[in-house]
């Protein structure tokens, strides 16, 4: 007995590709091969103790939806192992088990009931899941009149309110409006710190690092890394670097409708749009947002206009904000002796929640401003430094 | 586990059952409708235009009683074994996406046949009553024929369920068989009129004892001998244990081949 919740063993899934459906029967009744074997997964090995998050990462058919199908009891693995202890909950897919005609909280009924739970536990839960969609009187109307973010809200709250001893979730985060996704990520990360065990598949980099302390890089269909996530990540992303052209990899925009509960107004630098070197930038950011109890922090991204990223301010990591308690926020952010030489800049700013992560609204300033050189350094920025000939000590 | 899947396949049997009628006028009241149409046509056509009457040694004389017999357990097989064929294609996002024990979704339709046959039986017993002809020392009966009946229908269904996530057109040959069966089968005629050279093929059908199970139980009638249940008894039970072994093999690449 070890305290590993969830452990693989030598998994591999081979799929059989069929052209036609015929070649399946033909097959069958005639034990003559007509497939073409996918290896979707080769030799996967790895453990999860227990209360810890592993976050599976890598390209578009790595494998990982494959990988959390296996360790969701979904599909089988072609040979290799898994072994699981306590209840399992899966979002591959919020909502994918509603019936349409069916009501919200009859819906609640069925679907707990097939993650698990017995009748007196639906009983039970299912106040604290109404409660945790904010549904309100939808919840006693069929499903088909929802729009999707409600249904998936309702998703998410039955497979977070069943709290499994492990929560596997496939990219299931990355839908719903901002204010519904950030619930989503508190409870998780609760869900998390009180030693709930999380399988997360995502391309979004700051989930896993929120969320796992491990992370698994497919590639392939076979391990590339496994290790600390810090470590891991940091990889995974150089090889993604290495592998797409920059300039075509813009960040994650995230613009905020009119009706959202917060977003920017204004965007202005007070110090004019050319600089030269060490001169002072002052930049002005304004917001408003619908409850005085709402807290942020801000995020400005430098940028080149090809996309390099030159540097970044976050008002979580450098002693600012969070700001609160108003309706309607000003902060300065002042950039002292531009270390930058040449070239036209581009400003994201990104209005963040509380906890740094999640992104409310978005502004882009695009030629935000320019530098004006003197002379004709290469490089974009200018680094003090000294030049010690031997001959001068 | 068993009483989870219990609470599941009540659930699943509910989804089925409130799903098919939700947002229709007459809602509910299809179940009705529908077995009084058939019994109206099936009644139109063989008893009045045709003159098949029940003939000598069945327990009435009047032709829709007789067949409505024979129609209550026939549209529950058919239904079930129909409708489970595609159980498990028709879920696709549920096999897909969720990990429960698929096999309800088969048994849930299966249970909603027998609802729906439950209705229409007890609409049957009431205009028995109001005619003067209502039996009940023959009732027992069902409980032998009920399970015989889902175990046919129960294992047929599985079998076609599993098959047709493979090959799908299995759901067209099987409403084709079913169409055979049904006339291969004396419900809208009695046995005694099928020819002597016939009569011994349609008493191996597991459906003719099925449906003389059924005038026995609802007519006031005693149970007919064991050997005349032999077709059924053997059949229920080879199609339920080759139906379950079947569907358990396949049901592991299931999520991998709808």
């Amino acid at each position: 007995m070890n305290d590993h919740i969830v452990s693989a063993r030598n998994l591999s899934k081979t799929y059989r590709v069929y052209a036609r459906p015929v070649d399946r029967l033909v097959e069958g009744l005639l034990r003559r091969l007509r497939h073409t074997p996918f290896h979707a997964l080769k030799g996967i090995d790895f453990e999860v103790p227990r209360g810890e998050g592993l976050g599976i990462i890598g390209e578009n058919g790595a494998g990982k939806s494959t990988l959390l199908k296996i360790l969701a009891g979904i599909t089988a693995p072609t040979s290799g192992e898994v072994r699981r202890e306590g209840s399992v909950a899966s979002i591959l897919e919020l909502g994918s088990a509603f019936h349409g005609e069916l009501t919200g909280r009859q819906n609640i009924v069925l679907n707990a009931a097939m993650f698990g739970l017995d009748r007196n536990q639906v009983i039970e839960r299912t106040p604290g899941i109404v409660e945790f969609s904010e549904l309100g009187r939808f919840i006693d109307q069929p499903i088909k009149t929802y729009s999707t973010g409600m249904v998936m809200r309702l998703g998410f709250a039955i497979a977070t309110q069943v709290e499994p001893d492990v929560l596997i979730i496939d990219e299931a985060l990355s839908v719903g409006d901002g204010y519904f996704q950030k619930k989503c990520m508190v409870h998780l990360k609760r869900d998390v710190n009180s030693g709930g065990t999380l399988l997360i598949c995502s391309h979004a980099m700051y989930y896993i690092s929120a969320f796992c302390k491990r992370a698994l890089w497919l590639h392939e269909g076979k391990i590339e890394a496994l290790g600390p996530t810090q470590e891991v990540v940091p990889r995974y992303e150089a090889y993604l670097d290495s592998k797409t052209d920059r300039a075509e990899e813009a960040p994650e925009i995230v613009e905020a409708a009119p009706t959202a509960p917060a977003r920017i107004d204004e965007v202005r630098l007070l110090t004019g749009n050319t600089y030269r070197h060490k001169e002072t930038l002052e930049l002005e950011i304004s917001w408003s947002c619908d409850e005085p109890e709402m807290a942020f922090h801000l995020g400005v991204g430098l940028n080149r206009p090809d996309e390099v990223e030159v540097a970044s301010f976050s008002s979580h990591r450098s002693d600012g904000g969070p700001w609160t308690g108003k309706t309607h926020h000003t902060v300065r952010l002042e950039i002292p002796e531009l270390p930058l030489v040449k070239n036209t800049f581009k400003l994201y700013v990104f209005l963040l929640a509380e906890d740094g992560l999640h992104i409310h609204d978005t502004s882009i300033l695009e030629d935000a401003f320019t530098i004006e050189y003197e002379d004709y350094p290469f490089g974009i920025v200018a680094i003090p430094h000294r030049w010690h000939h031997g001959d001068d000590e | 586990m068993l009483r989870h899947s219990f609470f599941l396949l009540g659930e699943f049997t509910r989804r089925d059952f409130k799903g098919r009628y939700a947002g229709s006028v007459m809602g509910f009241l299809w179940s009705f409708v529908q077995p009084l149409w058939s019994l109206a046509l099936f009644t139109f056509l063989f008893s009045t235009v045709m003159k098949v009457s029940p003939g000598i040694g069945e327990r009435t004389e009047s032709f829709a009683i007789f067949l409505f017999c024979g129609l209550l357990p026939w549209m529950a097989v058919q239904e079930g074994i129909i409708r489970a064929t595609t159980a498990i294609t028709e879920n696709a996002a549920l096999v897909k996406k969720m990990s429960f024990p698929s096999g309800l979704l088969v048994w849930a339709v299966v249970l909603a046949a027998l609802l729906h046959e439950a209705i229409a039986l007890g609409l049957f017993l009431v205009v028995l009553g109001v005619t003067g002809q209502l039996s009940l020392s023959g009732l027992w009966i069902l409980l032998v024929a009920v399970p015989l009946q889902i175990a046919l229908t129960a294992g047929l269904g599985f079998l076609a369920a599993a098959i047709n996530v493979f090959f799908r057109d299995t759901a067209q040959i099987n409403s084709m068989l079913l169409q055979g069966w049904f006339y291969l089968t004396p419900i809208v005629y009695p046995l005694s009129l099928v020819p002597e050279r016939f009569g011994s093929y349609l008493a191996l059908n597991p459906l003719t004892p099925l449906v003389a199970l059924y005038r026995e139980a609802l007519l006031g009638g005693t149970m007919p001998p064991l050997e005349t249940l032999t077709p059924l008894l053997i059949t229920s039970a080879l199609s339920l244990v080759i139906g379950i072994v079947v569907f358990r093999r396949l049901k592991p690449v299931f999520a991998d081949e709808i």
